[in-house]
């Protein structure tokens, strides 16, 4: 290799040349003097049969030189000093660019982790969810202890199957128990970790072994942020044993930092074996085959067939995928057969021929996807949306700054650079701003992830995504980053390329302000600025709608004045007898609250926890399944009343209803027109199983209907029951108070805690920011859509102003012209305005119409907001309108003042 | 080509090797005599020849050019090349026998 050699010798290389071709020149003028010439003469031939010297000594250069690194590093120099020089251009593109590539690739990011959320496991694409018959009362895909047992080792060579369950809350304290602290615990099978993969980041993972606790504790697993979170990192966690609702556990092992779960959305702290279930009190959700089917729920869950309650994973090997359903649904024989047992006649056959089907663990929806794929996929044709016009704007910039650089150009090109060189140097530039943008766009979106978390998270805590920057983050940016760069570079330099050098040299080519060719497409650029711009405001205005129009929606109870007090009796260990014997004394207690009006138990309190379940009617056996279904709550006494429930009919419950008394239920008024119809629902009979079992209760009142999973669905059929006849572990205390329900909320937690210190309250806060939970894509949605709205407003507000102004200056003359003419200040600004106007109108029109197109597809997430929504539409124009006068008159104004004898002169 | 066979010969400076070349092919090739140059140049970076200054016999100072030993291998290579090329076309052109 000699060019290292020769680049540190190429200044005394060039000298050389230099020198050479000097003496040639001298030799050969002497010889032709020596033939006769004139010493004039001589030198005029001898250069002339040299050739251009200047040239072949740049050619004889050239080849020590890589001509085109040479060319970029000088274009790179020359760029840096022409932006340097123009501060506010290279800003407001840098700028530009950041914004609209940093808040694409947010989006892009958070769908991604939404709707292909990672799982950080080896060959993850050999994971597989398992999915055979739905479960009768949830459809969930849920599957018993035994049936895993069978599913396992059907065919361990194709399929090795594990199992876990869904996640709980429970509650963790010291192996004393104290420092009680919630945490969310999930079990699974000893083979879980193994089927996975996963190696341990300390510690090991369940084994076989751990079906059985070892000194009375069984095994558990800590999830590394919560490691680092609850633990602070303390590498001496190995082995140390906790308690998880009173049960001592011991921790064997922490995950690998990005492991997350399985369940995208839902990351548990601590995994645990299914086998510890009954002594950690693990008890929801689960399904069952229903009455007489035998499954006890007292006991524990592992053995008992007829209990749904473990998902189950595969990892199936290589290609056996075809395969592995057969395997698994011939191990699954003798559970489909006990299905079909409980299952009605016509449907038994169906339910015999289920088989399994594979779904792609890394892949599969988890509780996120059915939520947020539309709103986020919203979320990304507007910010798409705000590139585009982002992109414009580029465009015009770039556009009036390489006009107003003509003469530069002219220049270089009569000094023989070729067009290709030209446009070499205007790339260079560009793609220097684009670099630095996107490096602005990547921070910009790293920093945002969790911001969008945040608000994308019902209740305190964050949703636990992995927004971890992978491959496709990158290359998504990149290819912006491009597309910015041909918006940027290509079509405004493709004008130079075209220009006419003699036109240009002759000085600043006035242009008509009236009429240009080149007007058209910037008008129409404009226009479409207008029209993506008035699309997102109808947008976020309707978004905005929809969420005014829920929090007024009319829930069926008084929603501003009942305060809710959530307790966890069962994970802290306390006895049912215990609870009974508490409750009325705790309602006692608040009920002479000042603030308190009345108070009444639940079994879970509002919004969206209530089971389902099947209601027989005694007498009417010909019901079918869909009819029977309704929502269960388990109420104290005076509960409607407390909520402000309506009575329709009859009456609520009362401690007249008791354990010995006859055993009552009351019915809302959608469950009784499903049931009865218009007969009347007093004194009927209905139970939970088919006959005999369907007369165990009288229905003795029938109450209004009451939004119970959340503000947006319809008021469902529910089915209650007192809790003194049905008892259950009190969920909450639902309180009327006299005014802001918050208020007291303090008071009631010390009445409570006085009681009993050691009361498990989960939480006191009023019902209306429960619901408010129900409506976390709501409140992303307006946020995020105003956002992109107010951005949208503002690019295009610039591009307006910016091509008005550059046009006036350009028209400078023309319009001192027209002043001498004649023409007032008026006539001036009614110009500029004038075109302002046509742009804003050619761009009004298809962006309603577009609106209205869009409104319709995303009809799902609106509410009480009809797709063509006048009032969003005719606001959204009125602002936009507004800003663009506004963006317009400032370069009208500077027209309409402008001297006709100065404009003149600089011609 | 003709430049390193030139060479070859006996080493020379620019303007040497312009009449050289002149007065071989008897006044048929005429060179360009600048566009020599940028043609020594690159043989030089490639090292087919090295560069020296001397004093000519006009006692001119002149930078003469002697050949490498890669670049007799060079030359030898093209001019092997050259002539099967000017062979194939002979064979294309003569008539056929008959």
């Amino acid at each position: 290799m000699r060019w290292p050699g020769q680049l540190f010798s190429r200044r005394r290389i060039y000298g050389d040349l230099t020198e050479e071709i000097r003496l040639h020149l001298e030799e050969k003028v002497e010889a032709l003097i020596a033939d006769g010439m004139s010493r004039e003469d001589a030198e005029h031939a001898a250069r002339r049969e040299f050739g251009n010297a200047a040239v072949i000594e740049e050619r004889g250069r050239e080849a020590w030189q890589w001509p085109l690194l040479e060319s970029l590093w000088a274009d790179t120099k020359f760029a840096l000093r022409q932006l340097a020089k123009a501060p506010g251009f290279s800003v407001t593109v840098i700028v530009t660019i950041a914004l609209g590539v940093g808040a694409n690739a947010a989006i892009f990011n958070l769908m991604r982790a939404v709707v292909f959320p990672s799982l950080p496991v080896p060959q993850s694409g050999q994971l597989f969810l398992l999915r055979s018959i739905s479960t009768p009362n949830d459809a969930a895909w849920l599957y018993s202890g035994p049936a895993f047992d069978r599913l396992r080792a059907a065919a361990p060579d194709i399929a090795q199957v594990a199992a876990h369950t869904s996640i709980a809350q429970c509650h963790l304290t010291e192996r004393n128990g104290e420092n009680p602290e919630r945490a969310r615990m999930q079990l699974v099978s000893e083979n879980f970790f193994s089927t996975l993969r996963l190696t341990p980041m300390s510690g090991r993972f369940l084994l076989d072994g751990d079906a059985l606790p070892v000194g009375g504790a069984w095994a558990a697993v800590l999830r590394y942020g919560y490691w680092r979170q609850h633990f602070a990192a303390d590498p001496s966690v190995i082995g140390r044993t906790v308690a998880i609702n009173g049960t001592p556990v011991t921790i064997v092992g922490i995950t690998p930092e990005r492991f997350l779960g399985v369940m995208p959305g839902e990351v548990p702290d601590f995994w645990l074996p299914i086998e510890a279930q009954k002594s950690v009190r693990y008890a929801v959700p689960f399904d069952s085959l229903g009455y007489g089917s035998g499954g006890d729920l007292n006991a524990p869950y592992r053995h008992q067939e007829p209990l749904f309650w473990l998902s189950l994973i595969a990892r199936v090997a290589p290609r056996k995928e075809a395969v592995a359903p057969s395997a698994l649904t011939h191990a699954f024989q003798p559970d489909l057969a006990l299905y079909a047992r409980f299952t009605s006649e016509d449907r038994r056959s169906a339910v015999l021929a289920s088989t399994f089907t594979l779904h792609p663990l890394a892949s599969s929806e988890g509780t996120m996807f059915g939520q947020y794929a539309r709103p986020l996929i919203v979320l990304m044709a507007m910010v798409a949306a705000v590139l585009l016009i982002a992109c414009v704007n580029l465009a015009n910039l770039q556009s009036t700054r390489l006009l107003s650089r003509q003469r530069e150009f002219v220049m270089r090109s009569s000094l023989g650079a070729s067009r290709a060189r030209i446009l070499q140097q205007i790339l260079v530039e560009s793609s220097i701003l684009t670099v630095i943008g996107g490096v602005l766009a990547l921070l910009l979106a790293v920093v945002s992830g969790p911001i969008l978390l945040r608000w994308a998270s019902q209740g305190p805590e964050v949703i636990p995504l992995d927004l971890h920057f992978g491959a496709e983050v990158y290359t998504f940016v990149f290819a912006l980053l491009m597309l910015a760069i041909f918006a940027f570079a290509f079509l405004p330099a493709g004008r130079i390329v075209r220009m006419d050098l003699v036109v240009a040299l002759r000085g600043h080519a006035s242009q008509s302000i009236a009429q240009s060719t080149r007007r058209t497409l910037s008008d129409i650029l404009l226009s479409l600025q207008v029209a993506l711009s008035l699309l997102l405001l109808v947008l976020a205005s309707m978004f905005m709608r929809t969420l005014v129009n829920l929090n007024h929606v009319d829930t069926g109870f008084d929603r501003q004045h009942i305060l809710v007090a959530r307790f966890a009796f069962r994970s802290a260990g306390y006895k049912a007898e215990k609870v009974q014997a508490l409750a009325p004394q705790m309602l006692e207690r608040l009920q002479t609250l000042p603030g308190v009006r009345s108070a009444a138990l639940d079994m879970c309190a509002l919004p969206g926890c209530l089971w389902n379940s099947v209601i027989h009617v005694a007498g009417h056996p010909e019901l079918s399944e869909g009819v029977m279904q309704a929502h269960q709550d388990n109420v104290g006494s005076g509960y409607f009343h407390t909520l402000g429930i309506s009575v329709l009919q009859g009456r609520e419950f009362d401690d007249g209803d008791r354990r010995k008394t006859q055993q009552v239920a009351v019915v809302n008024r959608a469950l009784a027109a499903k049931l009865f119809g218009s007969s009347d629902p007093i004194g009927q009979k209905v139970g939970f199983g088919p006959p005999p079992a369907d007369a165990q209760f009288v229905i003795v009142g029938v109450v209004g209907d009451v939004r119970v999973d959340d503000l947006r669905s319809p008021a469902p059929p529910v089915f209650y029951r007192p809790f003194a006849q049905d008892s259950i572990f009190v969920g909450g205390i639902e309180m009327r108070t006299e005014g802001d329900p918050l208020l007291i909320a303090n008071e009631v937690h010390r009445a409570l805690l006085a009681l009993d210190p050691r009361m498990p309250v989960t939480e006191i806060n009023s019902i209306t920011a429960d619901y408010d939970r129900t409506l976390t894509t709501e409140y992303l949605l307006v946020r995020l859509t105003s956002i992109f709205g107010g951005l949208a407003l503002a690019l295009a507000a610039i591009g307006l102003y910016g091509v008005l102004s550059f046009r006036v200056a350009r028209s400078t003359s023309e319009l001192g012209v027209r002043v001498a003419l004649g023409a007032t200040r008026t006539n001036i600004l009614q110009l500029v305005m004038g075109q302002a106007a046509v742009v804003f109108v050619l761009g009004a029109i298809p962006g309603a119409l577009f609106a209205a197109i869009i409104g319709r597809a995303i009809h799902g997430l609106l509410f009480g907001v009809s797709g063509m929504d006048w009032l969003s539409i005719f606001l959204s124009t009125g602002v936009l309108g507004m800003t663009g006068a506004v963006a317009a008159f400032l370069p009208a104004r500077r027209a309409a003042s402008i001297d006709p004898m100065r404009a003149l002169r600089t011609e | 080509m003709m430049v390193l066979q030139s060479v070859r010969r006996q080493p020379m400076h620019g303007y040497a090797l312009v009449q050289h070349i002149k007065q071989r092919s008897n006044e048929l090739l005429q060179v360009e005599e600048g566009s020599l140059y940028p043609a020594l140049q690159r043989m030089l970076k490639d090292g087919l020849l090295k560069a020296e200054w001397q004093l000519s016999s006009t006692n001119r100072r002149v930078r003469t050019y002697k050949i490498t030993p890669a670049g007799i291998k060079h030359l030898e290579r093209e001019v092997s090349r050259f002539e099967r090329m000017l062979e194939g076309i002979n064979l294309v052109l003569t008539p056929a026998e008959s």
